[in-house]
């Protein structure tokens, strides 16, 4: 099932359906799979910063 | 000297800061009134950085209010400075945030243990000629044990190296100086300076606010920012006892952004009731009540900057009244919307820009939520302390 995970500080939406094709994280991504080095691209924290939202 | 000639003295400074805060304040509001109120939609609306009214605010003392005179300020007192930002804020609240990011930066020196920093920087922040952002929303919510520190160092040779990032810092740019602290690998926390042009330093736009777009907000990121030991605030072994000395100023330095937006408020409902006051008595928060609200907080913000700078106020009072200070703000800049009606919703109309600011008020770090938080647990501390 795709989930919605919100960036803590700024409440930018990393949607697994829809990926970030423009950050190079292709529509289907799970967040698990996302490398741990990645940054929120509005704000630049890390993946440990993100939230999952409930459905 | 007899107690006579004492008495005299002490009444001649008096009457002497007095005439000197009185002259401040009246240079202010002319510029305010020549150089800020003719471009308040255009910072609202187009984002435009008023930096020519900050140099000019700066030249006339306007950031020195509260640096002692051997120091490079005016020693006119905490209480003078919020009284300057209130003068901004009946016009633009942005921009009295921006003078609150200035002061609150050269208070953050002034009360350095580190004369290296202080010598460095405090008269060029203080002056305005180096223009100064706060990036410790972060770690004041950290401490509060609302979210994460963002900002990691670990030490190197004299200094620190820093890595992390902060999601909006204001009143910030190359040229600038930005004020951040960090948690310390081996433990603790280090408070520091860092030039916005420093190398492994970026600055990146943010997502567009609802309002104060003219404060030149940006993003911070930084990848192994390497900052001497010259440029430290406090180290981990003084920052605890640094962190409690400046806090109240920090907390009561914001209250003139609230203050002129109440009075900017009051003034909508003034101009409303020239037309409609005949249906505005039916709402809420009347202007007089509200004026006469805003006047105590007011007179408590100045006993308490006294306080403040004697090293007596405590935290709790302090956190109190800027709680009681944005709830008022909401409360005056809600009022003025309905007392305007339809047209003060045009973006053209100052109170639908007042309301974005009151807003900001009661969200800006400690938000009304946080210092709510904050009361609870030093009310609980009390009486469990009370009853041990």
């Amino acid at each position: 099932m795709s989930r919605q995970w919100m960036c803590g500080p700024c409440g930018l939406i990393y949607d697994e359906a829809v990926g970030m094709p423009e950050e190079g994280i292709p529509a289907g991504t799970r967040f698990e799979d996302i490398p741990d080095e990645w940054e929120c691209p509005d704000c630049g924290v890390t993946k440990a910063d993100f939230y999952l939202l409930p459905d | 000297m007899t107690s006579h000639a004492s008495t005299q003295t002490s009444q001649n400074e008096n009457a002497s800061t007095a005439s000197a805060v009185k002259s401040l304040i009246e240079a202010v509001r002319a510029l305010v009134e020549s150089d800020l109120r003719p471009i308040t939609a255009e910072i609202d609306q187009q984002g435009r950085y008023p930096v020519e009214f900050l140099r000019k605010l700066a030249a006339l003392g306007g950031f020195a209010a509260a640096i002692p005179a051997q120091d490079g300020g005016s020693g006119l007192g905490l209480a003078t400075q919020i009284d300057v930002m209130t003068e901004v804020g009946r016009e633009c609240g942005s921009t009295a945030f921006l003078v609150w990011c200035q002061t609150t930066c050269a208070r953050y020196l002034l009360s350095s243990p580190n004369p290296a920093v202080r010598a460095r920087y405090l008269q060029a922040v203080s002056q305005g000629h180096i223009l100064a952002g706060t990036g410790m929303s972060n770690t004041v919510k950290h401490l509060a044990g609302i979210e994460n520190i963002h900002l990691k160092a670990r030490r190197e040779h004299d200094g620190y190296v820093i890595s992390g990032s902060l999601p909006w810092v204001s009143n910030i740019g190359e040229g600038h100086l930005i004020i951040v602290a960090a948690s310390v690998e081996d433990g603790g926390y280090v408070m520091l300076t860092v030039r916005g042009d420093a190398p492994g330093l970026s600055l990146r736009p943010c997502p567009e606010f609802a309002g104060l777009e003219g404060t030149q907000t940006l993003n911070i990121r930084m990848k192994d920012v390497h900052v001497p030991s010259d440029d430290v605030l406090a180290h981990p072994e003084q920052f605890a006892a640094y962190m409690a000395g400046i806090k109240p100023a920090f907390v009561l330095g914001q209250l003139g952004m609230g203050f002129g937006i109440v009075e900017g408020s009051l003034r909508t409902i003034r101009e409303s009731n020239v037309s409609t006051a005949h249906v505005n008595q039916f709402l809420d928060d009347q202007g007089e009540e509200l004026e006469h609200a805003a006047i105590a907080l007011r007179e408590n913000a100045h006993f308490l900057a006294e306080l403040t700078e004697q090293g007596k106020a405590t935290l709790l009072d302090v956190l109190r009244l800027r709680l009681a200070t944005s709830e008022l703000t909401l409360r005056a800049a809600n009022s003025a919307v309905l007392h305007a009606g339809a047209k003060g919703y045009l973006m053209r109309h100052p109170a639908q820009r007042r309301l974005r600011e009151a807003v900001f008020v009661a969200i800006v770090t400690p938000a009304l939520k946080h210092l709510r938080k904050e009361i609870h647990a030093l009310e609980q501390a009390a009486l469990e302390e009370e009853a041990a």
